[in-house]
């Protein structure tokens, strides 16, 4: 069980329901991707990537613990970058004015999750720190 | 390389990330302050239950040697004018010594 000095500081917080409705979403996305027959076999990986990590920051945001988005940020940063690249391949030969800006959108999606992750990796170790 | 070979790499990078993710925090959480505080707690009670078993049992030790010596100084009190060994009284060896001559035994 995490003490309090565990927890997210106060001046971290603003947004956090929102960033919970996010993580909400994609937790969403994921089982949409799972359930959803037809979809190729990476998708589906990302599906479960999209589950299991958007529901492990959302439950974080919501209990004010950074822990959540530690464990979970990785997996759905890597789907993002993922999707963009699939979105890439797939709409590539039908439609290429989408493919280059999907790619774009979606890659910077995941490299602000990604950048999310380092921050949050920070707030961990110095409420570690403060715990010594 | 093309969008189909990096798309297994970026997502098995994810799931190492993860794992690794959740390995630190359990060993954080391992060494965190108030584990160690709570495991320092769960050895000093289960030192001071040690310590209340060996204080019992030294107790039982000394009521014991003290019945024992209670019963031996009573012994040397009854016999010390006349001894009965093996079914035969031995013969008074004369009179009995001064109460300030009866050394207790230790």
């Amino acid at each position: 069980m995490l003490n309090r000095r565990d927890r997210v500081p106060p001046g971290q917080t603003t947004g956090r329901w929102l960033r919970a409705a996010g993580y909400l979403g994609i937790t969403i996305a994921g089982i949409a991707l799972i359930l959803v027959d037809g979809f190729p076999f990476w998708y589906t990986i990302m599906g479960y990537w999209c589950l299991v990590g958007g529901a492990f920051s959302c439950l974080g945001k919501v209990t004010g613990r950074w822990a959540g988005e530690f464990i979970g940020l990785p997996l759905v940063g890597s789907a993002m970058i993922a999707f963009a690249l699939m979105t890439y391949r797939d709409a590539w030969d039908a439609e290429q004015w989408i493919a280059v800006p999907s790619i774009a959108l979606l890659a910077a999606y995941g490299s602000i999750l990604l950048g999310r992750w380092a921050d949050v990796a920070a707030i961990g170790r110095a409420a570690r720190e403060r715990g010594r | 390389m093309s969008a189909n070979d990096v798309i297994p790499l970026v997502l098995g990078a994810g799931g190492v990330a993860f794992l690794g993710t959740i390995l630190q925090f359990v060993q954080a959480m391992r060494n965190s302050a108030e584990t160690r505080e709570t495991k320092a707690i769960s050895n000093l009670e289960k030192w001071r239950d040690e310590a209340d078993e060996r204080a019992l049992r030294c107790l039982d030790d000394l009521n014991y040697e003290r019945t024992v010596s209670s019963y031996w100084q009573r012994v040397a009190g009854t016999y010390q004018h006349s001894l009965v060994v093996g079914g035969l009284e031995v013969p008074d060896c004369g009179p009995p010594p001064a109460e300030r001559d009866y050394q207790r035994p230790s």
